[in-house]
C-alpha cells in the first residue's frame, strides 16, 4: 500500500491495515508535519516512510513507478490536490489497471464543498453530531476528542479498502473510492436522518436514554470524577435500591420504568447524593456485582491502568529507535479485536520522513543506494530527517506520569 | 459472501448493514415473531431505527430451541462465510451455536462476536449500555464544559463503531481465508476497545507527557472565542486552528478588538463580556453557508452545524448522491448510505419482514 497521508484520519485506517499484515509505505512530502500529535496519537506506527518531493519531476516519476507496484494507493488531501500533482485516478489506473485508489477528505469529491479544508471537528458539526450532544436550550456541543471523526474516517477507510481488496480477489478488478468524513458521521447517525424525514425531531437528552431510566452521569469522590449508571430494567432498579439502602429513592411510583422516567430529576438528585461518597471505579465494581450497568467515566490516563484491558492485551509497548521526549518506549492501543487463540500483532516504531528511501526503493523498484543518494541530493527525494519531537503542551499535567507507567527513561534507568 | 446476522442490538445489526450495503448477502436470523434475540440488551431500537439498521438484508425466522430450527441453522452455517453476533458472552452456546459447534459445521467459517467489554478479562460479564460503554472508553470525560457534568456523544455511536470494526474484521479474515493464509476464526470484538480508539490522542498525550485532557471553559472554549454561534439561519461552528487572533478578528469584522491585549487568550477569557455582544452580532449578520464558504476560501475550517433535518438540503450530500431513496415504516424517505463511493446494492433499500426469505433460504425445512 502506498499512502500519501497526513495525520490523522486516513493514517488511522492504514495503520489498522498495517496491523493486519499489509506493507504500508507512507509517502511524506517536504511540508512540516505536526509531529508531536502524530507521534503521541500513534497513527504512523507500523509503517515505513519514503520522502518524495512530488513537485520535482524526478520525484513524481519515482512516485508513479511505485504506483505501478502497489495494490492500493490512498491519499487524504483536500479534493483536487492529487489531480493537480498529476496523480489523479485516471493517471493511476493507466499506470496500474488493477490498482485500488481511495481518496479521503472532509466533505468528499466531487461537490461544491470538495475543495473546502476541514478538520475532524468541523466534519462532526456538519455531519450532525454536535446537534445531538447536550441538552436544550444549550447551544450544540462538540465531542471533546479532536480526533473522533478522524478515527471514524480511519475505520471506514480500512473497511472500504478491505472490501475492495476482497472484491479484487474475486474479480481481478481495481476500484476508485472517494470517502467523505462528513458522510461518515451522518451514516453513524443515519437513524436520526430517517427519523427527521418522517417528521421526528431528534431529542437532545443529555445523558438520558429513551428506554432506560434512570440513566445518567453522577459525581463521585475525587477531582472531576464521575460514574455512568444505566438502570435497564426493574430488576436492576431493585438491585440499585438494595445497594443504596436507606439512601435509595422512596416511593412506589418508581417501581415502573414509566414512573422512574417521570421522576428522573428527583431520582438523579438522590443518586448523586449517594455516589459522591464513593470512588468511581470502586462504586462501578459494586454496582456491577449487583448486576447494574455502570462504569467510571474514564480520564485519559485510566485505560493505561485498567486491569481488564491489560489482561486482554490491548496495549502494546512500542520501543523507539531513538528516545522520544526522554523515554525509550511507550504504550499504544492496538486494533480493538483479535482472533481467539492468537496474540494481537505487535506495533513497530514510527519511521520519520524518508527513513526507508533506500530499502523501499530497492525492494519495490530495484533502485541502488547510490541512485537513492543522488535523488536525495537533487531534491527529488527527501533525505531521512532526524525529527526531534517537541513537547508543545502546557499546564494540566501529571508530572510523575513516567514513574506511574514505569516508562524506561533514555539512558537506561526506568 | 453470505453472512448470517444474529443480532441482540444495534452493533451486530450495523455490521450486517455495512456488509449488505457493500453488496454481500446478509441474512438476519430472527426468533419466532421477529425482532432481536434476547442477549446483552445494551440498547433498544424503535421501529424507525430498526428499519434503518436492517436495510438491504434478508430475514429468516427460526426457533433455535426446536430441533428443526437448530438443524436448519446448522445447515445455514455450513453454507455461510461468516456469522456476526452481539448476544454477549456465552449466549450463542445457550442457543446451541457455540464456536465449537459452528466450526465443526464449517471449518472456514468466520465468527465475529461483538460484546461490551469482550469475551475475556475481569469485566467480560459486565452489564452495559451505550452510555456506559462510551463512559468506560473515553471521549465523554472531555465533552461538555469545565466544572459541569460531562456529556455522551449522540446516537448509538459506540454500538455503530463496534459494528464497523466487526465488518472490517470479517472482511480481513475472509480475505486471508480466500488467500489461503488463515483458516476459520472466532473474532472477539470489544465495544469498549473500539470506542477507545476515538480518543487515542489523549491517552497518548498522557503517556508521553502526562498532559490531562480537560473540558473547555464555558463560553469561549480552547480558542479563546466561542466555537459555536448563531448565524442568521442556524448554528455555525468556528474553528481556525492556526490563525492568530488578529486574523480571526479581522475576518469576523471585529477590528476594534485588534489590540495587543486582546491577542492573549487569557485576556479574552477574562474580558469576554465586552467581546460577546459584538462577536454574536457579527456572526448573526450573515448566513452560516456564507460564513462557511468565505472561511473555507481563507483556509479556516468553519462548518454549518447541521441538524438531522438540515441534511436533506445539504448541497454536498445532494451533489454526491449520499442520500438514497429508501423505505421506512411504509414511506419513501431519503436514507444515508455508505460514506464512500461504491456501487449501490441490488437489494431493496428497506428492512425485510421477519421470515420473508424462509422459503428461498430454507426451502422445505422448518
Amino acid at each position: 500500500m502506498l499512502s500519501f497521508e497526513v495525520a490523522y484520519s486516513l493514517p488511522a485506517g492504514t495503520r489498522t491495515l498495517a496491523e493486519l499484515g499489509a506493507k504500508v509505505v507512507r509517502v511524506a512530502g517536504p511540508a512540516r508535519d505536526s509531529f508531536y500529535i502524530s507521534v503521541v496519537d500513534g497513527v504512523y506506527l507500523s509503517k515505513t516512510c519514503v520522502g518524495i518531493n512530488l513537485k520535482d519531476p524526478a520525484g513524481l516519476a519515482i512516485a508513479k513507478r511505485l504506483v505501478e507496484k502497489a495494490d492500493v494507493v490512498c491519499s487524504n488531501f483536500v479534493g483536487g490536490v492529487m489531480e493537480r500533482l498529476g496523480l489523479g485516478y485516471e493517471v493511476l489506473s493507466a499506470l496500474n489497471p488493477a490498482v485500488i485508489v481511495l481518496q479521503l477528505s472532509g466533505f468528499g469529491s466531487p461537490g461544491p464543498w470538495s475543495g473546502y479544508p476541514a478538520f475532524g471537528p468541523s466534519t462532526e458539526a456538519a455531519g450532525g453530531m454536535n446537534q445531538l450532544i447536550g441538552e436544550d436550550p444549550e447551544p450544540p456541543i462538540r465531542i471533546g476528542s479532536g480526533v473522533f471523526s478522524d478515527q471514524l474516517g480511519g475505520r471506514f477507510s480500512a473497511l472500504a479498502l478491505l472490501a475492495a481488496l476482497e472484491e479484487r480477489q474475486r474479480t481481478g478488478r481495481g476500484r476508485f473510492i472517494d470517502f467523505s468524513m462528513t458522510e461518515g458521521v451522518s451514516m453513524l447517525l443515519g437513524h436520526t436522518v430517517v427519523g427527521a424525514a418522517l417528521g421526528e425531531q431528534p431529542e437532545r437528552r443529555g445523558n438520558r436514554d429513551r428506554d432506560f431510566a434512570p440513566q445518567g452521569i453522577y459525581r463521585c469522590k475525587g477531582e472531576d470524577d464521575w460514574i455512568a449508571i444505566s438502570v435497564k430494567d426493574d430488576r436492576q432498579w431493585i438491585a440499585l435500591c438494595i445497594l443504596m439502602g436507606d439512601a435509595a429513592p422512596g416511593g412506589d411510583a418508581f417501581e415502573t420504568v414509566e414512573g422512574r422516567r417521570a421522576g428522573q430529576v428527583e431520582i438523579d438528585g438522590v443518586i448523586e447524593v449517594w455516589t459522591v461518597g464513593f470512588a468511581k471505579d470502586e462504586l462501578a465494581e459494586r454496582l456491577q456485582r449487583y448486576g447494574v450497568a455502570a462504569a467510571g467515566v474514564a480520564k485519559s490516563r485510566d485505560p493505561l491502568f485498567d486491569r481488564h484491558l491489560q489482561e486482554r492485551g490491548l496495549f502494546k509497548t512500542v520501543t523507539h529507535k531513538r528516545p522520544i521526549l526522554g523515554y525509550d518506549a511507550h504504550p499504544h492501543p492496538t486494533t480493538p479485536w483479535f482472533a481467539v487463540g492468537h496474540e494481537r500483532a505487535e506495533l513497530a516504531d514510527i519511521h520519520f520522513h524518508g527513513a526507508d528511501n533506500t530499502p523501499v526503493l530497492a525492494e519495490w523498484l530495484g533502485i541502488s543506494p547510490a541512485e537513492v543518494m543522488a535523488l536525495e541530493d537533487s531534491g527529488a527525494l527527501i533525505a531521512p530527517t532526524l525529527v526531534e519531537v517537541e513537547d508543545r503542551r502546557t499546564g494540566y499535567r501529571d508530572a510523575d506520569f513516567g514513574e506511574q507507567l514505569g516508562l524506561p527513561k533514555s539512558g537506561g534507568s526506568s | 459472501m453470505r453472512v448470517l446476522e444474529i443480532a441482540g442490538g444495534p452493533a451486530a445489526a450495523f455490521a450486517g448493514l455495512v456488509l449488505a450495503e457493500l453488496g454481500h448477502e446478509v441474512v438476519r436470523v430472527e426468533p419466532p415473531g421477529g425482532g432481536s434475540f434476547p442477549g446483552s440488551s445494551t440498547a433498544v431500537l424503535n421501529e424507525v431505527e430498526w428499519a434503518y439498521f436492517n436495510r438491504r438484508k434478508k430475514s429468516v425466522e427460526l426457533d433455535l430451541e426446536s430441533d428443526s430450527g437448530a438443524q436448519a441453522f446448522a445447515k445455514m452455517a455450513r453454507d455461510a462465510d461468516a456469522v456476526v453476533e452481539d448476544l454477549g458472552r456465552g449466549m450463542l452456546k445457550r442457543h446451541g451455536m457455540s464456536w465449537r459447534q459452528l466450526r465443526e459445521a464449517n471449518r472456514s467459517l468466520v465468527l465475529a462476536s461483538i460484546s461490551p467489554f469482550g469475551h475475556t478479562g475481569p469485566k467480560r460479564n459486565w452489564q452495559a449500555s451505550e452510555l456506559v460503554i462510551q463512559a468506560a472508553s473515553g471521549p465523554v470525560h472531555s465533552t461538555g464544559w469545565k466544572g459541569e457534568r460531562p456529556f455522551k456523544a449522540g446516537g448509538y455511536a459506540a454500538h455503530v463503531i463496534a459494528g464497523i470494526n466487526a465488518a472490517t474484521a470479517v472482511l480481513a479474515a475472509r480475505f486471508g481465508i480466500t488467500a489461503g493464509t488463515t483458516r476459520g476464526v472466532h473474532l472477539d470484538i470489544s465495544m469498549q476497545e473500539a470506542y477507545l480508539q476515538h480518543w487515542t490522542r489523549h491517552i497518548g498525550e498522557w503517556a508521553y507527557t502526562g498532559t490531562k485532557m480537560h473540558r473547555e471553559r464555558k463560553g469561549f472554549g480552547h480558542q479563546g472565542f466561542r466555537h459555536t454561534a448563531m448565524a442568521s439561519d442556524g448554528w455555525l461552528y468556528l474553528l481556525a486552528l492556526f490563525a492568530s487572533w488578529d486574523e480571526i478578528a479581522l475576518f469576523l469584522g471585529l477590528e476594534d478588538f485588534i489590540t495587543a491585549e486582546w491577542q492573549d487568550p487569557e485576556y479574552r477569557a477574562d474580558h469576554w463580556p465586552e467581546l460577546e455582544q459584538p462577536y454574536h452580532d457579527s456572526i448573526a449578520s450573515r448566513s452560516r453557508y456564507d460564513w462557511f464558504a468565505e472561511a473555507s476560501e481563507t483556509g479556516y475550517t468553519f462548518a454549518p452545524v447541521h441538524s438531522a433535518a438540515d441534511q436533506f438540503a445539504n448541497p454536498q450530500f445532494v451533489a454526491r448522491g449520499f442520500l438514497k431513496d429508501g423505505e421506512v415504516a411504509g414511506r419513501r424517505v431519503p436514507v444515508p448510505g455508505l460514506p464512500f463511493t461504491w456501487p449501490e446494492s441490488a437489494m431493496p433499500n428497506r428492512a425485510p419482514q421477519p421470515g420473508e426469505d424462509n422459503e428461498e433460504i430454507l426451502g422445505g425445512q422448518q
